[in-house]
């Protein structure tokens, strides 16, 4: 079930954060069928249109509000770029309408197409010679890497812990009816009644996630960039220099940043989400909320592309040992940022000596956030950086979101389904086949194994057993 | 011959040439040597007492949940252990009816030694198949070819093989525990066979410890059953599908229920600190699903009862079984704890219960044909193999018996697959996940069962088990007979449309497209009422017309597994190379490297369900294959 050329993928086929239009592309053998339902078009309207050709029309969600007013166009197998069918549609809207239009398509039906799955469908179908196979092999291993550090940051925040909680409950239930069925003279089968009302609130609650969904979560998008580092570094400063005004509270006392601030930038058409995390110490006097806010700031660098390591250059020892604790706790690329370039000029040989074992000398960066003088030079190496971490785009942000969001929309069809074979009344073990697909649904995200899950279940809360 | 002499030492002579020996005559082995012998290889069971054939050592029954299907299963391809369980049975019940069509199991409580005896039987009445007694101590390996060619035992004779099947148990490097006391031994005080053990750990093979446990038995004539529930069995139901009704006169001996309670618990919770799972004492690693009973007190410490039942033994014996309370705890404190219970109080012990630790094989070095991947004609098979469960045991042994025969006489190997059979999930989940515990089937762990279930075990499985002879003629006809029925009525059923006056006067609402067929979908209506009021020319068999319910009544959740599996099957038919060099692919994350190395699947579907192994790695392995064309191990082709 992991990869079937039967399923209809789908994605946004342009490069994130650049301006003009962007395109949803689909490719399988629904692609026609989910083209005219998010034009909200009969398909035989669609067939009879011309393959290859754009049309204007207007584009819709899944319950019929207008998105955007788009091109679309069909370009039927194999003469396609994929050898399947294959349908764009191409707007203008910019971030948010694409991502609408995005998760309208798999609401009717495609599956998130995995890294460089298009490239691997072109390929093995023949469209691509064989030359480019090692491209397509390293595209498809650099995301997924890029995807397997960001994981902890894709389940850490509010929604993962909330769908892993729809999971445990999800699994009791169906660990209550797998245990009577496997120890019949132990376990008494669970009540229709207690079934009925576990899934109804679990259905309830994933509604609930996804009517919430669609235009909040979806439109964080954006390169993550964390500014990291000992308390008073300067975190906050260069936050401020880089947006031009004042949004963080700038203290000469340590420990001012307490909650993280996020603050979107257009950085010559890249957007940049920028992270002003709790400068992280260590010690008894820390207070309740500066803890919390010095957790945030752990789980930032794990979720963050890119961190800006900030050090304080008028500190004894450069902040070194700090900045190499927190280094290894990041998953994406870093800068190290030598700031108070103004206050101690004469120690910066000395520092850049110090640090040549850590980082790049391109990834050494002196600054000042008080005057602004090298923050220009920062940001242009920024970018640079940024170009590489486009790669990871795909597995942040919109994406997670996306694949988030269609996980709870099967999950929720095959609840929808269980509960229907309970109102009629049927054997307890067969509402067990949907639970298990809604279960397999959340799984991909959450990466859990099922089956041993639900045993893990039944040991843990039936004394069962000789 | 020369080939074979050349591999004994010095004191060894060569008692006999085979093409298949089995070592072991425990479930797994018997069925084993039967299947082999039946395909028409020469076989030779050799196992250290003839007597114990078929032994259970722990619990009188066999069947229950999962299980019943796997027994099914092997009568489908002509395994012995339906048939015998209906001739050894005391008592029989249906469980979980009710529950839906893919969870219902027979469970049979049987008469141990009269099992034992006609297994030894059966055995004795094949044709092909020599009996030895012996305790096999090494075997004969070539090690140039990495072929093993047969075993020899302690006593120095040698016995030259093209294929040999280890089925050994809970016997090797054997260690029973009770309290302070522990000694090597087998199971029931049998002894245990050390030698070959070490053996295999010399010949490099990795080697675990697992344990296992079983309860006291005690005295018949001391139990007050007046205190006790009794727990009646039905008649009528029998495990393989060529029992005729009537055909076996068996008695029905219930079994009854009682329960443990504070003081029985106040018992075992002061005398802890005795058992050696919490000495440490014990370091093999038991199944969770068998906790012993100190492990339910301590686990479950706010229950005040936990319930137990008394099976019998035999027809004839004195020895009950105390079902749910295994344990290690010293003998005395076995007895005090056991005098707290109703019906227990004034109870004999017969046999104290023990634990036991033995060595078993890592499962992940098997193919799906239970062939060894390093050792060429190696088939371990039962609970060597990392496995718990006479059921478990037979359904490998049957498996590996057609295997090693198949390898002889030059026949296709067997494998099923996660959709065809319990024995091809049990398989799978072996040889791709591997065991952290002694591994028993479970009905959760067979995604697609409600194609696989025991009233269908014969249509899945005995075309396969004709084509590798395995089934008689009496088999063959009856097969044939319910397959013609079923199909023919459920033809009937989508043509037949009763006229709306006809159904009209059952009271029954109707329309255009009312077929019989939909009006057996509907809730109220079942088969028996359809076969009464609209009947077929002949009536059918009751087997048949229970496949033709179902198939109709299920049809929907039939359809969505049936959909599940068409998926399943396309990755499972894109073959990987074996052995598979992982180094070269480039990109694969570091764990899936190192879990595909080490389990080298068959193909991308059992690479896929090798946890570590993410989409993306699947999708690598795709690409790889298509790239490299000229590996001819099966069909590439997206
Ligand atoms: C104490 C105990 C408790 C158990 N509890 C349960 C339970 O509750 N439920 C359950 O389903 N299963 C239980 N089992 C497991 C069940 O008994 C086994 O899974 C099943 O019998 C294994 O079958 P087998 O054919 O693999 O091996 P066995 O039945 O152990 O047979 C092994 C055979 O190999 C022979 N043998 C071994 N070594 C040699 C040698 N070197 N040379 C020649 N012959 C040899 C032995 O004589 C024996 O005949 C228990 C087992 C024990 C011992
Ligand atoms: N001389 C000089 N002082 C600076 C510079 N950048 C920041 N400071 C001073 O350093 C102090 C701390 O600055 P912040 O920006 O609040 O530091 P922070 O890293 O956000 O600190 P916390 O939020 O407490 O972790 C303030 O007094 C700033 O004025 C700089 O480039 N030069
Ligand atoms: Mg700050």
């Amino acid at each position: 079930m992991k990869s079937n050329e039967q399923q209809t993928i789908a994605a946004i086929a342009t490069p994130p954060g650049q301006g003009g239009i962007g395109i949803v592309r689909l490719s399988g053998p629904a692609a026609a069928d989910i083209l005219a339902a998010c034009q909200n078009i009969p398909l035989s309207e669609q067939q009879r249109r011309q393959p290859r050709r754009l049309y204007l029309h207007d584009l819709f969600d899944e319950r019929g509000r207008l998105i955007d007013r788009g091109l679309t166009v069909y370009m039927p197998g194999p003469a396609s770029y994929t050898g399947e069918d294959v349908a764009e549609i191409q707007c203008h809207g910019g971030p948010q309408s694409l991502s609408q239009i995005l998760a309208t398509a798999l609401s009717h039906g495609a599956r998130l197409a995995q890294a460089g799955e298009f490239s691997l469908r072109a390929f093995l179908n023949g469209k691509i010679d064989l030359s480019q196979a090692e491209a397509i092999g390293d595209l498809i291993s650099a995301k997924t890497a890029a995807g397997a550090r960001n994981a902890a940051g894709q389940l850490a925040g509010r929604l993962g812990k909330h769908i892993g909680e729809l999971e445990r409950r999800l699994t009791a239930v169906q660990a209550a009816i797998t245990a009577a069925v496997d120890f019949p003279d132990e376990v008494d089968e669970p009540q229709r009644r207690h079934i009925a009302e576990q899934l109804a609130a679990v259905a309830a609650e994933v509604q609930a996630l996804l009517d919430k969904a669609p235009a909040g979560q979806i439109l964080r998008q954006g390169l993550g960039v964390a500014l990291a580092g000992p308390v008073n570094a300067g975190k906050s400063s260069l936050l401020n220099q880089i947006l031009g005004f004042d949004r963080a509270i700038v203290t000469s006392c340590p420990g001012t940043t307490r909650d993280m601030l996020e603050e979107y930038i257009d950085l010559d058409g890249l957007p940049l989400l920028l992270r002003d995390t709790a400068g992280i110490r260590q010690g008894e006097d820390i207070s309740e909320p500066e803890r919390i806010g010095i957790d945030k700031s752990r789980q930032a660098l794990a979720r963050s592309q890119i961190v800006l390591l900030v050090a304080d250059l008028t500190a004894a020892d450069f902040s070194r040992p700090h900045i190499l604790s927190l280094a290894s706790a990041c998953a994406g690329q870093t800068l190290l940022v030598l700031n108070k370039q103004d206050a101690a000029a004469e120690r910066l040989a000395e520092a850049k000596a110090l640090y040549s074992a850590d980082f790049a000398a391109a990834d050494i960066l002196p600054i000042s956030a008080k005057t602004g003088q090298g923050v220009a030079e920062l940001l242009a190496r920024l970018k640079e950086k940024a170009g590489a971490a486009q790669l990871w785009q795909e597995e942040d942000g919109l994406l997670v979101n996306a694949r988030q969001r269609q996980a709870l929309q099967l999950a929720v069809g095959h609840i929808r389904e269980a509960q229907q074979a309970l109102a009629e009344d049927l054997p307890q073990d067969l509402i067990t086949i949907d639970l298990e697909a809604a279960l397999t649904a959340l799984a991909a995200i959450s990466g859990r194994e099922v089956g041993e899950e639900v045993l893990n279940d039944i040991f843990r809360n039936f004394c069962v057993g000789k | 011959m020369e080939e074979y002499q050349s591999l004994l030492q010095p004191g060894e002579y060569l008692a006999g040439i085979y093409q298949t020996v089995v070592i072991g005559g425990g479930h797994a082995g018997s069925e084993a040597a039967l299947a082999a012998a039946r395909m028409g290889a020469k076989t030779l069971l050799i196992t250290m007492s003839p007597e114990s054939v078929a032994m259970a050592p722990c619990n009188p029954a066999i069947g229950g949940a999962a299980k019943s299907v796997l027994v099914r299963e092997i009568d489908a391809l002509g395994g012995a252990m339906a048939r015998i369980t209906d001739q050894a049975q005391i008592q029989i019940r249906m469980l979980n009816t009710g529950k839906g069509p893919a969870v219902q199991a027979l469970r049979a409580q049987i008469d141990k030694a009269l099992y034992q005896r006609l297994m030894r039987r059966r055995l004795e009445e094949q044709e092909n198949l020599d009996i030895r007694q012996g305790e096999v101590v090494k075997l004969l390996l070539n090690e140039a070819k990495n072929h093993i060619k047969g075993c020899v035992t302690a006593n120095g004779a040698a016995f030259a093989a093209e294929t040999v099947i280890l089925a050994s148990g809970t016997y090797l490097s054997g260690r029973v525990i009770i309290g302070d006391y522990d000694y090597p031994s087998g199971p029931a005080g049998y002894p245990p066979a050390a030698a070959l053990g070490r053996f295999l750990r010399d010949m490099g093979l990795p080697v675990r410890r697992f344990k296992t446990g079983t309860p006291a038995r005690v005295d018949k004539n001391t139990i007050d059953f007046s205190k006790t529930e009794i727990q009646p069995g039905l008649q009528g139901l029998y495990f393989s599908y060529l029992t005729r009704d009537g055909e076996f006169q068996r008695p029905s001996i219930p079994c009854w229920l009682t329960y443990t309670n504070p003081q029985t618990h106040k018992i075992i919770r002061d005398n802890l600190h005795r058992a050696p799972l919490f000495s440490g004492r014990i370091e093999g690693i038991g199944p969770r699903y068998c906790p012993s009973i100190e492990d339910k007190v301590v686990r479950f410490a706010d229950r005040d009862a936990h319930q137990l039942f008394l099976e019998p033994e035999g027809e004839n014996e004195r020895e009950y079984y105390v079902q749910g309370m295994s344990s290690s705890l010293p003998e005395e404190v076995q007895a005090a704890f056991l005098h707290t219970i109703p019906g227990l109080e004034n109870v004999t012990l017969m046999r104290p219960a023990y634990a036991i630790e033995y060595d078993c094989l890592d499962p992940l070095s098997l193919k799906a044909t239970l062939e060894h991947k390093q050792w060429a004609g190696f088939y371990p098979a039962g609970q060597i193999n990392g496995t718990s469960g006479y059921e478990e045991a037979a359904a490998q042994g049957l498996l590996a018996g057609i295997n090693a025969a198949a390898a002889c006489l030059g026949l296709p190997p067997l494998t099923f697959d996660r959709s065809q059979a319990y024995i091809g999930v049990l398989v799978d989940d072996l040889i791709t996940k591997g065991v952290n515990e002694p591994y028993r089937l479970f009905t959760s762990r067979s995604e697609y069962r409600l194609l696989l279930r025991q009233d269908n075990a014969d249509l899945r499985l005995t075309p396969t088990g004709l084509a590798y002879g395995l089934i008689g003629e009496e088999r063959q006809r009856r097969f044939a007979a319910k397959k013609a029925a079923m199909e023919g009525e459920m033809k009937r059923l989508q043509a037949y449309h009763p006229k709306e006056k006809q159904l009209q006067a059952l009271g029954l609402t109707a329309n255009r497209e009312t077929s019989l067929e939909t009006l057996l979908r509907r809730p109220e209506i079942n088969y028996a009422y359809i076969a009464a009021h609209f009947p077929p020319a002949e009536p059918l068999a009751a087997d048949a017309a229970e496949q033709v319910e179902i198939a109709v009544k299920y049809q929907g959740y039939i359809a969505k597994q049936q959909a599940q599996v068409d998926k399943f099957k396309k990755l499972e038919q894109k073959s990987l190379p074996q052995p598979m060099d992982y180094q070269q692919i480039k990109g694969l994350s570091t764990e899936a490297q190192q879990k595909l190395t080490q389990t080298q699947p068959a193909n991308i579907g059992q690479a896929g369900r090798i946890s570590g192994v993410s989409p993306a790695d699947v999708n690598l392995l795709l690409l790889w294959l298509k790239t490299h064309p000229q590996n001819k191990t099966g069909e590439n082709d997206a």
